[in-house]
């Protein structure tokens, strides 16, 4: 299946939910996404950094510097609790949406 | 918030952390693919491109992080102070005529601003209106009784109404000193600055207590300016003494910092109580009917001297009845019945003074100064279609920095706000420049048209928050019109094209056509401005040429005010007669007379009189100017007596009362041209025995060169009880140099009679052009700078064509085309640019006469021989600077040209 576009408010979503288990960091981020959509979303750099950090100024993420699996230097992004919070209110958002979609397509 | 502050100092960590973060995310990508079997370097590269533009990135993160705005103005600031620095002559051309162009708007608006538009500094100014008495129809404005205000304050209320009399100059003497100084004073009423809402800064305020006794109750509140002025101030000033043409009054109170009274133009530095008003000899500015002038004004009901200040329109009902009544008593005076039932009809109405009151200062400014102000507006326009003009050329020269911007992930939006940064830093350096020289512009422009070489000024034109939010508004939008549209055509550049070296942007043509079309305006506008000077040129030389009427030469003026001195009316026949007589026996002095109203000044008394043998028309008054004066008048001030016969000593004081009019006076009202020997008076009964005409003069324009000869009536001095204001000198010679034995012979007759100034008529009659001058020379300034400005951008834009056209110059000149042929092909295009710009100002330069021919004198605006000579002076500048580029082009070598491709 060909990578889709991400549908607009999905993104946060997304990441929020990448990093609702443990910290990660940008390759991290998007490598979850992929394996969580099965491959369906591919998040750029140009899109996902943007959205790091202003998540990170909005206070639903920290960063921190740690080492990588492969001993290296990498920044790690680790969800706060505002930021589960705005989790759990995104889904139930888009659980509305989802559902409200279906019925729509599903209506003859 | 704290975040935002501090992120730009913050900005070199979150920097080099974002460079790491990116780094990371490059090798950890690398490393998944080497693991999945790529070389190392394969990886890497491979990494990178998937990772796209590093500085996108960088960039898009940026533009997410709190105060990124704060940040990226800072680095615009930045970058725009670079780029200014890097081209300093173009930043010193755009600031000094930008600079001009904001200061003399700012100059013009702030004298704008005090004149028209200023609130007076008093609580609620917007409430405050002038009571308008409808039935004084001659100068003196808007006048009441006493006795009338007194019932009008019977409905109003204490707290409704108040009552003060116009500004007067009395000789000011402080106890303790020895010169007397020409010091302002008002009359107000004990409700004045209670209306007003003042509270004082030191002492107290005149209170209705203070006017209750007739000459009795001599206090003075001095004015915040006075007291700093003459007091330093000092708190001990209350209680003392100061003498006001002679009469001593007690200082009991200091007015607050700003407040300069009601007037508009004549600030005022002392205020008494109305009852003092014989006390200071206050008397000028009235209408008397049925009274006695020299007896108290506050007991008559006759004297109309004060003007009637009201807070809300709320008593306005009430205010009409009561006048309507004293209307209704007084109209059985009227002799004429339609008169009469005109001024039954009359309904008193209520004018806002929000902005003070002014006398001639409105009248005379508003039309020369919107006159003005539209002027520097179209300056400002050349000046910005300059600025854009040069800013265009500069971006074309930073075609290849903007691409390389572009290409390297800015974005468009960034960009143009990067040059619309420095548009605006531009745009602040020449608003600091404008003001610094606009503050002095203003000043310097109402102390040359009110005259005042010394002192305070008159009307202060400090900046105030509208000035200031004038000048702001003014330094963004000019911001936008010189930078908005270069920015937009830097940016839209076609990135192959203008990357690839020595390769133009296809933009280019259109570029160059937008400088050609500002230049075309730029020569429309300076065509409208140098019209406009050529206009109030010849306007003013048709004023200095006018036929006045009287001979100026030769004549010196004492100006003499024995009324302030408090002279008995009784001994003024003699002083007069001693004054002629030892002023004519000094050397060198022809003749010499007394006159109630000196010549080209601000005296004048009009009449509604009646005249035996005129029919007027129902309703129709016969206003006269009036002056009183000595025999020998006509011959010193060089009148021509037409016909009848000039006054004589044989017409005593006692004996038949003569006139003499003026020849209009006699052509309109006795068209068979029989005046001579009818009689006239202020009474249709008065009129039957009242003053025969006895002679008729020629028109003179008495009251300035630029008013019509006004209708005159002279009365000998020696029939009238009047102060003489002017003592009328016919010297041989120099005037000039006369003044001073004449001051010593004036002083000789009386050492107490008060010399207010002696001048020389000629000057005289020149200062009443001060304010025509000043206008010509700064329309003529105007029109100069609008030219060089004009023919500035001719020149920049087509130097700038010839050099980008360089190359196809030279292939033309090695194909065999001669070096004439390319001149007249640069210099044909400069001519159409001119051409063109002649041809969209014309209609604009008739559409503009229409409005500003109102204002000038006995200029027919729309006279074509003016408007060709503007023409021709335009194109002919623009074509000699158009010489210049096309005789380069002609210059070119085809090997210079060729190796500069």
């Amino acid at each position: 299946m060909e990578p889709a576009d991400l549908l607009p408010g999905t993104l946060d979503l997304l990441i929020l939910k990448a990093v609702s288990l443990e910290r990660l960091h940008g390759l991290g981020i998007s490598r979850r996404i992929e394996q969580m959509t099965r491959g369906t979303f591919q998040v750029k750099p140009g899109s996902l950094f943007p959205a790091l950090h202003r998540m990170e100024n909005q206070d639903w993420l920290v960063s921190e510097w740690g080492e990588s699996e492969s001993n290296r230097r990498a920044k790690y992004y680790r969800l706060t609790k505002p930021g589960r919070r705005q989790l759990e209110a995104e889904k139930v958002r888009w659980d509305r949406v989802a559902v409200a979609i279906a019925q729509a397509l599903e209506a003859s | 918030m704290r975040k935002i502050l501090f992120n730009p100092f913050r900005h070199e960590r979150a920097e080099r952390e974002l460079d790491d973060e990116l780094r990371s995310y490059v090798d950890e990508l690398a490393e998944e693919k080497t693991r999945a079997g790529m070389t190392r370097d394969d990886a890497l590269r491979a990494a990178r491109i998937q990772l796209g533009g590093i500085e996108q990135v960088k960039e898009q993160v940026r533009d997410v992080r709190p105060g990124a705005w704060l940040g990226t103005i800072l680095q615009d600031l930045r970058y725009a102070v670079r780029g200014l620095l890097n081209y300093p002559g173009f930043a010193v051309v755009v600031v000094l005529s930008l600079g001009i162009g904001i200061g003399a708007n700012t100059a013009l608006f702030s004298v704008l601003n005090a004149v028209l538009l200023r609130p007076l500094p008093v609580s609620r100014p917007e409430q405050l209106f002038d009571l308008s008495n409808p039935l004084s129809r001659t100068s003196v404005k808007n006048i009441f009784s006493y006795p009338m205000f007194e019932r009008m304050r019977s409905v109003a209320g204490p707290h409704g109404i108040a009552a003060m009399s116009r500004v007067a100059t009395v000789r000011a003497l402080v106890d303790g000193d020895r010169e007397t100084e020409p010091d302002s004073v008002q009359l107000v009423s004990g409700e004045f600055f209670e209306l007003a809402g003042l509270s004082p800064a030191l002492g107290r305020m005149i209170v209705p207590e203070d006017n209750r006794t007739d000459g009795g109750q001599p206090v003075a509140v001095i004015s915040h300016n006075l007291w700093q002025r003459r007091f330093g101030g000092s708190a001990g000033v209350l209680g003392r003494g100061i003498a006001l043409n002679g009469s001593h009054f007690t200082i009991v109170g200091v007015a607050p910092a700003g407040f300069t009274g009601m007037w508009i133009e004549s600030p005022t530095d002392i205020w008494i109580p109305l009852v003092m008003q014989q006390a200071v000899h206050y008397s000028q500015n009235f209408r008397s009917t049925n009274a006695d002038a020299d007896k108290p004004w506050i007991a008559q009901d006759g004297i109309f001297w004060l003007n009637l200040i009201v807070r809300t329109r709320k008593n306005a009902a009430a205010l009409d009845t009561v006048f309507r009544q004293w209307v209704a008593q007084t109209a059985e005076q009227i002799g004429d019945a339609e008169a009469r039932r005109l001024a039954l009809q009359q309904r008193l109405s209520l004018d806002a003074v929000t902005q003070g009151f002014s006398g001639f200062l409105r009248r005379q400014f508003t039309g020369p100064l919107f006159a003005l102000m539209a002027m520097v507006a179209l300056v400002l326009l050349i000046a910005c279609a300059n600025t854009a003009n040069l800013l265009l050329a500069r971006a074309n020269r930073r075609q290849r920095e903007i691409a390389v911007r572009l290409a390297l992930g800015a974005g468009r939006g960034r960009l143009i706000r990067q040059l619309l940064t420095e548009s605006l830093l531009l745009a602040s350096i020449a608003t600091a420049a404008g003001l610094a020289f606009s503050n002095a512009a203003s000043e310097l422009l109402v102390r040359n048209t009110l005259g005042t070489t010394a002192g305070p000024t008159p009307i202060s034109t400090g900046a105030d928050a509208r000035v200031f939010g004038f000048t702001v508004a003014l330094s963004v939008f000019t911001t936008l019109l010189f930078g908005l549209a270069p920015a937009f055509r830097a940016t839209r550049v076609d990135l192959e094209g203008a990357l690839r070296a020595g390769a133009r942007g296809v933009r280019e043509g259109a570029r160059i056509n937008t400088q050609k079309l500002l230049v075309v305006s730029q020569m429309a506008l300076a065509l409208i401005l140098a019209v406009t000077a050529i206009w109030f040129a010849d306007s003013l030389r048709h004023l200095g040429n006018v036929r006045l009427g009287f001979d100026k030469e030769h004549v010196v003026t004492v100006w003499i005010n024995p009324q302030s001195a408090g002279y008995p009316s009784g001994q003024l026949q003699q002083l007069y007669r001693r004054l002629v007589e030892s002023v004519e026996s000094a050397p060198g002095v022809r003749s010499a007379s007394v006159a109630m109203c000196g010549l080209a000044t601000s005296c004048r008394d009009i009449s509604d009189i009646r005249i035996v043998g005129y029919d007027s028309r129902p309703g129709e008054q016969v206003l006269v100017q009036e002056n009183y004066v000595g025999t020998e008048y006509f011959s010193t001030v060089g009148m021509r007596l037409l016909s009848g016969r000039n006054f004589s000593d044989r017409d005593k004081k006692d004996g038949a009362r003569v006139g003499i009019v003026s020849e209009s006076v006699a052509r309109r009202y006795f068209p068979a041209g029989n005046a001579i020997g009818h009689r006239f008076g202020y009474t249709d009964i008065g009129a039957k025995t009242g003053t025969e005409i006895v002679g008729i003069v020629d028109d003179a324009r008495v009251n300035s060169a630029r008013e019509e000869p006004p209708l005159m009536i002279f009365y000998p001095i020696q029939q009238g009880t009047v102060y003489g204001g002017s003592l009328e000198v016919r010297v041989t010679g120099d005037p000039a140099a006369r003044v001073p034995e004449i001051r010593e012979v004036v002083v000789g007759v009386d050492p107490n009679l008060p010399i207010e100034r002696i001048t020389v008529l000629s000057e005289q009659v020149g200062s009443n052009l001060r304010q025509d001058r000043l206008i010509m020379w700064l329309t003529s300034g105007f029109g100069l700078l609008a030219l060089g400005l004009g023919c500035f951008g001719l020149y920049g834009v087509m130097s700038y064509a010839v050099a980008r056209r360089i190359g196809e110059l030279g292939i033309r000149l090695a194909l065999g085309a001669a070096e004439s042929r390319l001149f007249r092909m640069v210099f044909g295009e400069s001519l159409a640019l001119i051409a063109a710009g002649l041809a969209l100002g014309l209609p604009c330069v008739f559409a503009v006469a229409r409005v500003v021919s109102g204002i000038l004198f006995d200029v027919r605006a729309n006279d074509p021989v003016l408007v060709g000579l503007a023409a021709l002076a335009l194109s002919a500048t623009a074509a000699l600077t158009a010489y210049f580029p096309a005789r380069r082009a002609s210059q070119i070598s085809p090997v210079a040209a060729l190796r500069y491709e």
